[in-house]
């Protein structure tokens, strides 16, 4: 059921409205987190493509897809990938506050560990890397986000960013390289 | 993009663009001079020839730091979040707001590990457990809940510190031990009433509030003993914190015993039968309570060891060191009951907490060692002896809340003190599935959400609307609300779904349309092969969420376990979706798809009910009776043979038993039985209401129809239905707004625009129903349009138009199926009694499927007098005027 006021704000963004785009965050910001936990899965199995996959159930529930062009789409994925990466880096930032003790003056009923605190937390160090790499080459960052936070492919990806698919095969195949080597120092 | 890196990049991508035995020559040569840049660009190449991090890995797991939290401001069921209190056993405590009383409470969000259905489950069971304890030394619930997978449990929230917080401080003087351990004998004494054991009490499990006051938290581990003969076993066992106090070997040894996944108790405080895996009793309790006592007064474990193993060794064997001996101060009365608590053989222990406390009361009486009065020893002796008297800690705010746990029948009461918030559910929809992937088949969207409906349909007491009118909001985008209200319900039911491969997630909300709050959501994931089992387990989530009874039967049609083979349930969906298109091409490709998935999965019932719905839904339009209804007969009976609980297969039987067999019993029976299954199947009542009108019994058949148009208010064929009802009992007005209506909604929906002809002729507006009836021609030249056609002509005089559509009838005839009956009503127009009657013979012995309506069709009225025709209706079995 498509929310009032997001498709607005997306067409209104298109028509050089920048105003649409900041309320617009906030609203895909609080879709993304919600979906995001509603679909919360342990099991290992089907569970990798989640990310991308709730770009576009956001999509689905906030879009009135009759409304808008492909191209529209596509815009909406290529903020919703930004916003997504908020969203994760964020709550893994929460999750290593506490673990640094934000929570630890409360008392506690049953003091037990849970889980590995470390997990969730590589995808910090996957944005510092990123940073790094739009510093040195923004594109390829660009290229990076769109694909691994919003699911965008080869050819969306190179529509969004107006250059040819080789161009982001190539950006991709070397941003990779470039952020699992910056990864596993 | 400095240059440096450009240079960087293009030798990567020449570089891999070698041959791979070749790169590191390549790279060598093109880097001659330049030791950093060879460097960099092989270590580059590496990882992209390398394994290593997967971007979906880092994501996934920040995802679950996404999930794995609740943040202030989120709403649970009614309740908003506040803020994060701390982390418990088995999940996350909160502060939370419940606005309708306008209090705060404490919510326990269970890990999503723990949204396992059948947990889930468990954790109910174990709300009803503790719903049944009332009592102010026993932690209240109020509610519990699943949010976005993950169980809560909502309770007070308290004030003060765990028992085991409270011993850190130091050691609890004699007349605050006896003070506190009376209050947990009266807990337990309420409990031990109702049959439940708590098996786990520890100062872990024992709250203190500010205002000295003992919670008795955690009746997770309990399970009802039989407090009378016969009396139900409630089993609650769930695995909880023991792996967590490190006591998980020997947890693994006593269930051993039991059943696995059981959790018996805590080193150190759990009774040596426990230890050994024996049963559990009230006395297993006093033996725990002993220990804790003895801790209170000593200030040391009874059974402190180095490891739970030898823990538990202590339990079975050892007796700890005389408390008298150690602390003058400790009384040896005191010390004499908690010993007794502790006697290693039940029998020898105190027999019941009521003695427990008796004794207490009797030491307190004693009173020698201290003078105070109780209310000044609850306020002042909490504080250690050992340590100056100290405030509360600052973060003295704590939930008390543990991994279980939930008074309906509190939350009921806060329903009703609530008003509107927590209006009942008495009708529901549940909308067409949405697939989260791009392009996913919409005969599984579709077939899921028919198979939603299918389960919910057999909830009695609340209505559940039938597919057809669901199915007309697919992709409208319409508000919520909007919807509710056309449908007349008061809450949805709302879902998405994805599938990758052989895995299918489904995500289902029940949301409140006046509201619009969702009331409940839980996502479900399993093997397509277990996607009846889990459609079963959403159908008893929201149930439950609704209050309505689920009676037994129900409940173990839900929750068997009804594994499917992919490939067949996919085929069976697929034959659904053509079905209900309901062109013939669609319907022979619905057949094919239905054998096709009976062949894969022989013993699946649906795909043989499909059939049997196929081959019925052919009869009427295309073929002859009998080619196809022994066909669908057989269909229904091997449906019913691998699933006696199958409303459909019901149905597709009592249709073959009324309009071949002109069976009337045998159908009225299973039209009655395939509603008893399914109280909210709206084509069982729609059945059954033509049924009742075909044998006169216009009252009972009027309220059916009623019903299945209520469960089904957007079907057209329905509508078309009842007003067929309503001609049949003489009511043409009905008739003519039913299939106005269902023009209405559909303008080419021909055979509503065929009876809306056909109410017309019956009062008389001859010129429009011949218009109407036109209109329906060019849509669709079915037999029963002319049938109506020339019935009108021959109403209206108009004799030669009468036989021009009775030629064009019977001209029909040579190239598909008419039945015989559509032409004797023609002649009967015409006042033709010989023809009349030789068509209904002709009629009869095809066993054509027109015949049932030859006793109430007003169009017939007039042969009611003929002696062959009272031999026709006899010979039919049915009612003779």
């Amino acid at each position: 059921m498509p929310q009032t006021g997001i498709t607005e704000r997306l067409l209104a963004w298109r028509h050089g409205d920048e105003q649409a785009l900041v309320e617009l965050m906030p609203l895909v910001y609080d879709e993304l987190r919600r979906l995001a936990r509603r679909h919360l899965r342990r099991e290992r199995p089907g569970h990798t493509l989640q990310a991308t996959a709730l770009a576009h159930e956001a999509y689905l529930r906030l879009v009135d897809a009759n409304r808008v062009e492909w191209r529209d789409r596509l815009h909406f994925f290529a903020i919703a990938s930004r916003i997504m990466r908020r969203v994760l880096v964020d709550a893994a930032r929460a999750k290593a506050a506490d673990k640094r003790g934000g929570g630890a003056e409360h008392v506690t009923l049953v003091d037990v560990p849970v889980g590995d605190p470390d997990e969730g937390l590589e995808v910090i160090a996957l944005d510092t890397a990123l940073e790094a790499l739009a510093a040195a080459d923004p594109r390829k960052a660009r290229v990076v986000e769109l694909r691994v936070f919003g699911g965008l492919t080869v050819q969306e990806t190179a529509s969004v960013l107006k250059v040819s698919t080789d161009t982001v095969g190539r950006d991709w195949s070397f941003a990779k390289s470039w952020l699992k080597r910056a990864l596993k120092k | 993009m400095t240059d440096r890196l450009r240079r960087i990049e293009d030798l990567y991508h020449a570089a891999l663009a070698q041959p791979s035995r070749a790169r590191a020559a390549f790279i060598a040569g093109a880097c001659a001079d330049d030791e950093d840049l060879r460097r960099e660009v092989e270590s580059l190449v590496a990882q992209a020839t390398g394994g290593g991090t997967a971007f979906e890995t880092v994501l996934a797991d920040a995802m679950d730091a996404v999930a794995a939290r609740v943040s202030p401001g989120d709403r649970l069921g009614p309740y908003t979040i506040v803020e994060f209190i701390g982390q418990g056993g088995m999940g996350e405590v909160y502060r939370a707001r419940d606005p309708r009383l306008q209090r705060d409470v404490a919510i326990k969000v269970l890990r999503a590990t723990d949204a396992d259905p059948d947990r889930q489950r468990r954790l109910l069971a174990e709300a009803r457990a503790a719903g049944a304890l009332n009592h102010p030394n026993i932690l209240v619930v109020y509610d519990v809940g699943v949010h976005q997978g993950s169980p809560f449990v909502v309770a007070e929230l308290l004030v003060g510190e765990t028992l085991r917080q409270r011993l850190a401080r130091g050691e609890v003087s004699a007349a605050s031990a006896v003070d506190l351990a009376t209050q947990i004998a009266q807990g337990c004494e309420v409990a031990h009433a109702k049959g439940i054991v708590h098996r786990d009490l520890k100062p872990e499990n024992l709250f203190v509030t500010s205002d000295h006051r003992i919670k008795i938290l955690d009746f997770g581990l309990a399970r009802r003993t039989p407090v009378e003969p016969g009396a139900v076993s409630l089993e609650t066992m769930t695995a909880t914190s023991i792996g967590a106090t490190g006591v998980s070997d020997a947890g693994a040894h006593a269930a051993m015993e039991t059943r696995a996944g059981q959790v018996l108790g805590t080193a150190g405080y759990m009774a040596p039968e426990q230890v050994r895996g024996e049963r559990a009793d009230h006395r297993s309790d006093i033996f725990a309570l002993g220990a804790v006592l003895y801790e209170m007064i000593t200030g040391r474990r009874a059974f402190a060891r180095s490891s739970s193993v030898e823990a538990m060794q202590a339990v079975l064997t050892d007796e700890p060191p005389d408390p008298s001996s150690m602390d003058a101060a400790v009384p040896a009365e005191l010390a004499a009951i908690a010993k007794r608590c502790r006697e290693k053989r039940p029998d020898d222990r105190f027999q019941s907490v009521s003695e427990v406390r008796a004794a207490l009361e009797a030491c307190r009486g004693v009173r020698s060692w201290d003078a105070r009065s109780p209310g000044d020893l609850a306020s002042q002796d909490l504080t250690p002896r050992t340590t100056p008297r100290t405030r509360w800690p600052a973060a003295a705010v704590v939930a008390a809340l543990v991994g279980s746990l939930g008074v309906t029948g509190w939350l009921m009461r806060d329903r009703i003190v609530a008003g509107g918030a927590g209006a009942p559910i008495k009708a529901l929809a549940v909308l067409p599935l949405t697939s989260v992937s791009k392009d996913a088949e919409e005969y599984l969207a579709d077939g899921l959400t028919d198979a939603l409906i299918a389960d919910l349909a057999r909830l009695e007491g609340v209505r559940v609307i039938s597919r057809t009118s669901s199915m007309t909001y697919k992709g409208t985008g319409l508000p919520l609300k909007r919807i509710a209200e056309d449908l007349n319900v008061d809450a949805v039911v709302e879902g998405s779904f994805v599938r990758e491969a052989n895995r299918i997630r489904i995500t289902a909300q029940l949301i409140d349309a006046k509201t619009d709050r969702s009331l409940w959501s839980n996502t479900y994931e399993r093997d397509f092969r277990d996607i009846l089992t889990m459609q079963g387990d959403i159908a008893r989530a929201i149930a439950d969420e609704v209050r309505v009874a689920v009676t037994p039967q129900v409940r173990a049609h839900l929750a068997v376990a009804r594994p499917v083979n992919p490939a067949a349930q996919e085929l069976y969906l697929r034959g659904r979706y053509f079905l209900g298109k309901g062109l013939e091409a669609d319907i022979r490709r619905a057949i094919a798809d239905f054998t096709e998935a009976s062949t894969a999965e022989p013993n699946y019932a649906a795909p043989y009910a499909g059939l049997a719905d196929a081959y019925t839904a052919l009869r009427s339009i295309y073929l002859s009776p009998h080619d196809v209804m022994p066909k669908a007969r057989s269909a229904a009976l091997k449906a019913l043979e691998l699933d006696p609980e199958l409303a459909d297969a019901h149905v597709s039987m009592g249709g073959v038993f009324m309009y071949y067999d002109f069976d009337w019993a045998r159908a009225e029976a299973e039209f009655r039985r395939a509603i008893d299954l399914s109280p909210n199947h709206a084509v069982a009542h729609d059945y059954y209401a033509l049924y009742l009108a075909s044998l006169g019994r216009f009252d009972d058949a009027r309220r059916e129809a009623a019903r299945a148009r209520e469960l089904d208010p957007l079907s057209l064929m329905i509508l078309v239905d009842t007003g067929f009802v309503h001609y049949l009992a003489r009511d043409y007005t009905q008739t003519i707004a039913m299939n106005q209506r269902a023009i209405d909604l559909d303008r080419n929906f021909w055979p509503a625009h065929r009876d809306l002809g056909l109410g017309f002729e019956r009062v008389g507006r001859f010129s429009d129903a011949v218009a109407s009836l036109e209109k329906a021609r060019g849509i669709e030249t079915n037999s029963s349009v002319l049938e109506m056609l020339g019935g009108a002509y021959a109403a209206w005089g108009k004799t030669a138009d009468a036989h021009r559509v009775l030629d064009e009838l019977t001209g029909m005839a040579g190239r598909r199926y008419v039945c015989p009956y559509e032409v004797a009503t023609v002649h009967a127009g015409m006042h033709d009694v010989t023809s009349t009657l030789a068509w209904l013979e002709k009629g009869f012995n095809e066993r054509a499927d027109c015949m049932p309506w030859t006793f109430a069709d007003p169009k017939l009225d007039a042969l009611h007098g003929h002696p062959q025709f009272q031999a026709l209706l006899k010979r039919m079995g049915l009612p003779q005027k």
